[in-house]
C-alpha cells in the first residue's frame, strides 16, 4: 500500500479558534478513509484545505508523492481531488442538469452539448438510484434529500483520484444511502480513494478501511478499522466516555397544547389527527417523502393546508409563522442554514431575534444590556462554544449553530416546539447535549413535536411515536414499548415487506 | 432496497408545483411585453403613422445604440453587479475616436478600433477593481464614470468635435442596406451573437452560475474572478463601440455625449427582467425592453403630448411594467 495523500503539520486558525493544530496523517491509495470527530473538531476546515477552498497557515501536503498546495478549488479538481460538500453548494435557480455539469459542461466546437449533458446526468442519477429527479427543474424546487443527491452527482461526474465526502448521507433515506454505498464500493474497485466524513458510526464500520479521529483541531489517531471499536472511537472523539445518554421521560404531562384534526394538504399529507400535551415529546417519523416534513411546516403555518384544523391550546387556529411565534410556538427548521439562523448576524442577535420587540422600549430602541444578558445566559446554559457573543454565527460549528437556533426559542419562552431533524449532521457529543435540552424543556412543560428520521433519538426521547407513510399516519406507538424494527416495518409498509419476501 | 413509492409521489408534487410556478414566472418576467404589445395596439389605432415601415425603422434605429450597450450591462448585472460607467465609456470612446480622426487624421477604421479598445481597457480596470481590489461594483464604476466624464470634457475642451472626416464613419449609424438602417442590422447581429454566447456556450452557462451562487461556482472549479473581469471587458468594448456609433450618428462628438444614455441603459436591462441579485434573465428581453423604451416616447410624440406629460407617462409605464415582475414574489 502506498499513501496517495499525506498531510504534514497542517495548521489553520480563525479569529478566536485554532481550527487545526499540527495535523499529520496519511491516506492509503484505493481505500475508504473515514474522518471522524465532534463538531468543531476541525473536519470541515481540513476538507476545505484538501479541496483548495481554504489555505493552510502552516504545513505541507503531498498527492501521489508530489507536493500538493491547491490555491483554489479548480486546482484541486484539476489534480483529481473532488469534494461533496455538506452545506449544499448549489445554484438554486439553475436546473438539475446545469448544477451537475457545473464547471465541466460538455461542449462541442465551443457550443454546449445539451444532449451529452443530459445523457451524462441521466447516467449518474441512475447510478444514484434517483432517476425520478427532473433534470430541468430548478434546484430550489427540490427537497433537501434530492439536493443532496445533486451535490453527490456533481462530484461523481468529475474523474477523481480522491473523492472527499462530507456527510453525504445526512439527508438521504436508506435506499438512497444504499445506492451511494454501492457506488463507493465500485469507485474503490476502480482505485479511487475516498475520504469519508460521517457521524454515523455504522456507516464507518461498514465502509471504511481506516479511520482518522480529530478532536479540538488535533489529530488523535489514525488506525485500520479493525483496530477500533465504536466505543474507542467515541471515546477518542469526545475525550471521555459517553454516559447517561437520553434524559428520563417527563412523567408529568399537562393539558393539550397542539393538536391536528383531520388535517390534509394536497400532495403532502392526508387526514392527520393527533394531540400533543404540554410536557410531552411526540415524535413523527417516516421515510423521505412520507409527508412528515410538510406536516411539520404546516403546523407552523409555513405550508398550506386544504382541510382540517390545527388546535393550539384548545383553540382552532389558522396558523402563519408570525402568529405561531406570537402564540408561543417555536420552529426549528430542517435546513438550518436557510431558515434557522441568520448566518451573518452575531450569536447575540440570533438568540434575541424573536424577542427584540420585548427588549425594546416604546420608541423601539433595543436595551442592549438586557439583550446581552439574555443571550449570554443561553450561551452559558447551552454551552454554546463561541469566542464571544459578537461572533458571527456562520463561524460556529454546525452543532453550535443548531444550539443557537434552539436558544432563540428558549429565550422567547415558546410553549410548543416543533423540531425538524434537530440533530441532522451533528456529532455524537453535541447530539446528546441537544437530547438533554429536549428533556429539560419537556420537564419544564414545553410540548415538543419531534420530526425526525433518527430512530435512536425517537426511541430514546419520545412518549409517543407517529409513523407516516405516503402522507398518512399508519401507526401510533408508545416510545418505551417499541423498537426500530417495528417502526421501520410501518414506515416501509406491507407491500414493501412482500417484495422483500418474494 | 427498492425505490419507495414515496419518492414517486414526491416527484409528482414537484412537477405540478413547478408548472404553476413556471406560468407565474413567465408572466412576471415577460409582463412588460404584454404592456408593450397593448401600447403598440393602441398606437396603431390612435395614430396613422405608428404602424408604417418608416416609423418602425426609426424606432429600431433609435433603440440600436442603447440596446447594444445594454447587452454589456446585462452581462454585468447577470453577475449580480452593475456598471454605472458604461454611458461615460460611450462618451469617452466617442470623443476620443472623433478627436483622433478630425484632429490627428487617424484613419477611420483605426479610430473606430481605438474607441472600442479604450472601452475594453476601462472595462478591464473596472473588473479588476471589483474582483481584485474588492470594491463594490456600483461604487467603483461610479468613480470611473466621473473620471471618464472629466477626461472627455478636457479632451474636447468643452467644444463640439466635428469635421469632414466624420463622414467616413457615417456607415456605422447613418447608412442603409436597402431599406434597413445599418445600426439596426448591427443591433440584431450583436443580439444573435450574444444570445448564442449566453445560451449555448460554457462562458454563458458560467455567467448564470456565478450570478446565482458565486461560491458554489468557485467550489465547482470555475475561475469566477476571471469570468467577471471578462464580463466587464465585454461591457466596456460594447460601450466603446456604442460611442463610435453615436459619434457617427451625430457626425460630431462632445464631452457629454454619453449622458443621455445613463438612464436608458440601466432601465432597459432592469425592465428586461434581469434580477438585481443576478443569475436570472433573458437577453432577448433586454432587446425588447430597449425597443419598448423608445416606443414610449415615439408614441407620445405621434400623439402630440407635451414633453412633460411624456415623462409622466414613461415613468408610470415603467412602474406598472416592473410591478408585474413582483407578481412572482407576491404569489410565492
Amino acid at each position: 500500500m502506498t499513501a496517495i495523500l499525506e498531510l504534514f503539520h497542517i495548521s489553520r486558525s480563525f479569529p478566536g479558534v485554532q481550527a487545526l493544530d499540527d495535523v499529520t496523517f496519511a491516506v492509503e491509495a484505493g481505500t475508504v478513509h473515514a474522518l471522524v470527530g465532534e463538531n468543531g473538531a476541525g473536519k470541515s476546515t481540513l476538507i476545505k484545505i484538501l479541496s483548495g477552498a481554504l489555505a493552510s497557515e502552516a504545513g505541507t501536503m503531498t498527492l501521489a508523492g508530489r507536493s500538493y498546495q491547491p490555491h483554489d478549488p479548480k486546482e484541486a479538481i484539476d489534480h483529481g481531488v473532488s469534494t461533496i460538500y455538506q452545506e449544499l453548494n448549489l445554484l438554486s435557480l439553475r436546473s438539475v442538469a446545469a448544477n451537475i455539469t457545473l464547471g465541466k459542461e460538455p461542449a462541442r466546437g465551443g457550443l454546449l452539448d445539451f444532449a451529452a449533458a443530459q445523457q451524462q446526468v441521466r447516467q449518474v442519477l441512475d447510478l444514484l438510484k434517483a432517476p425520478h429527479i427532473p433534470l430541468d427543474a430548478p434546484v430550489e424546487q427540490l427537497k433537501v434529500s434530492e439536493k443532496q443527491i445533486v451535490e453527490i452527482a456533481k462530484a461523481l461526474l468529475s474523474q477523481s483520484r480522491v473523492l472527499i465526502m462530507d456527510e453525504p448521507t445526512a439527508a438521504l433515506n436508506s435506499a438512497e444511502s444504499e445506492a451511494l454505498f454501492e457506488i463507493i464500493a465500485t469507485l474503490k474497485r476502480q482505485g479511487v480513494t475516498i475520504v469519508y466524513v460521517s457521524h454515523r458510526l455504522q456507516e464507518i464500520f461498514r465502509l471504511a478501511d481506516a479511520v482518522t479521529v480529530l478532536r479540538d483541531g488535533r489529530h488523535i489517531r489514525t488506525a485500520p478499522i479493525g483496530e477500533v471499536t465504536a466505543d474507542t472511537l467515541i471515546t477518542d472523539m469526545i475525550g471521555r466516555k459517553l454516559e447517561g445518554v437520553f434524559p428520563p421521560r417527563n412523567r408529568n404531562l399537562g393539558e393539550e397544547a397542539l393538536a391536528a384534526d383531520h388535517l390534509s394538504a394536497a400532495q403532502a399529507f392526508e387526514d392527520v389527527t393527533f394531540s400533543l400535551r404540554s410536557g410531552e415529546v411526540l415524535a413523527i417519523t417516516g421515510l423521505t417523502g412520507s409527508g412528515k416534513t410538510e406536516l411539520g411546516k404546516a403546523l407552523f403555518g409555513a405550508w398550506p393546508t386544504d382541510s382540517g384544523d390545527i388546535r393550539l391550546f384548545g383553540k382552532v387556529t389558522r396558523m402563519n409563522p408570525s402568529k405561531a411565534t406570537t402564540l408561543g410556538v417555536g420552529y426549528m427548521p430542517e435546513d438550518r442554514k436557510v431558515e434557522g439562523i441568520v448566518a451573518d448576524l452575531s450569536v447575540r442577535r440570533n438568540i434575541t431575534l424573536a424577542i427584540l420587540s420585548r427588549l425594546a422600549d416604546r420608541f423601539g430602541v433595543i436595551n442592549r444590556s438586557a439583550e446581552r444578558a439574555a443571550a449570554s445566559k443561553q450561551v452559558d446554559e447551552l454551552e454554546i462554544k463561541t469566542p464571544s457573543l459578537e461572533q458571527l454565527v456562520h463561524n460556529l460549528s454546525g452543532g453550535n449553530q443548531q444550539k443557537v437556533a434552539l436558544a432563540k426559542w428558549l429565550v422567547s419562552g415558546a410553549r410548543v416546539l416543533i423540531l425538524m431533524e434537530p440533530t441532522q449532521g451533528i456529532d455524537v457529543g453535541v447530539k446528546f447535549e441537544i437530547y438533554t435540552l429536549i428533556g429539560r424543556l419537556s420537564a419544564a412543560g414545553v410540548a415538543v413535536l419531534l420530526i425526525s428520521s433518527e430512530l435512536p433519538e425517537i426511541l430514546g426521547l419520545a412518549h409517543r411515536i407517529l409513523v407516516m407513510r405516503y402522507g398518512r399516519v399508519v401507526a401510533e406507538l408508545s416510545g418505551d414499548q417499541t423498537n426500530s424494527e417495528e417502526i421501520l416495518r410501518y414506515a416501509l409498509g406491507q407491500d414493501e415487506k412482500l417484495k422483500h419476501a418474494a | 432496497m427498492n425505490k419507495t413509492a414515496a419518492s414517486v409521489e414526491s416527484d409528482g408534487a414537484i412537477v405540478r408545483q413547478w408548472d404553476r410556478r413556471r406560468i407565474i414566472d413567465l408572466l412576471g418576467e415577460n409582463g412588460f411585453i404584454v404592456i408593450f404589445i397593448l401600447w403598440c395596439i393602441y398606437l396603431s389605432f390612435a395614430t396613422d403613422k405608428f404602424l408604417t415601415a418608416n416609423n418602425i425603422f426609426t424606432i429600431l434605429r433609435q433603440a440600436s445604440i442603447v440596446s447594444i450597450v445594454a447587452i454589456g450591462e446585462m452581462l454585468v448585472m447577470l453577475l449580480g453587479a452593475m456598471d454605472i460607467s458604461l454611458a461615460a465609456v460611450l462618451g469617452f470612446s466617442g470623443v476620443m475616436a472623433a478627436g483622433l480622426m478630425t484632429a490627428n487624421n487617424v484613419p477611420p477604421l483605426l479610430a473606430i478600433l481605438i474607441g472600442v479598445v479604450i472601452g475594453g481597457g476601462v472595462g478591464l480596470i473596472n473588473g479588476l477593481l471589483v474582483t481584485k481590489v474588492r470594491i463594490n461594483a456600483v461604487i467603483a464604476t461610479l468613480g470611473m464614470m466621473n473620471v471618464l466624464n472629466g477626461i472627455a470634457f478636457i479632451y474636447a475642451q468643452g467644444q463640439t468635435i466635428y469635421g469632414d472626416q466624420m463622414d467616413s464613419i457615417r456607415f456605422l449609424a447613418r447608412d442603409y442596406v436597402g431599406p434597413v438602417p445599418v445600426p439596426v442590422i448591427l443591433m440584431f447581429v450583436f443580439y444573435a451573437v450574444f444570445y448564442l454566447i449566453l445560451n449555448r456556450t460554457v462562458y454563458g452557462a458560467h455567467l448564470y452560475a456565478i450570478g446565482n451562487n458565486d461560491r458554489a461556482s468557485w467550489l465547482a472549479g470555475i475561475r469566477t474572478d476571471r469570468n467577471k473581469v471578462l464580463a466587464f471587458i465585454i461591457a466596456g468594448l460594447l460601450a466603446g463601440f456604442g460611442g463610435v456609433m453615436q459619434a457617427s450618428r451625430q457626425g460630431s462628438a462632445t464631452g457629454g455625449m454619453g449622458d443621455e444614455f445613463l438612464f436608458p441603459i440601466l432601465t432597459a436591462v432592469i425592465l428586461g427582467g434581469i434580477s438585481l441579485s443576478g443569475g436570472k434573465g433573458r437577453i432577448q428581453n433586454t432587446l425588447i425592453a430597449s425597443i419598448f423604451l423608445v416606443t414610449i416616447t415615439n408614441g407620445m410624440v405621434l400623439l402630440g403630448t407635451s414633453i412633460y406629460a411624456q415623462r409622466i407617462v414613461s415613468g408610470a409605464i415603467l412602474i406598472v411594467a416592473l410591478s408585474l415582475d413582483r407578481l412572482r414574489t407576491w404569489t410565492r
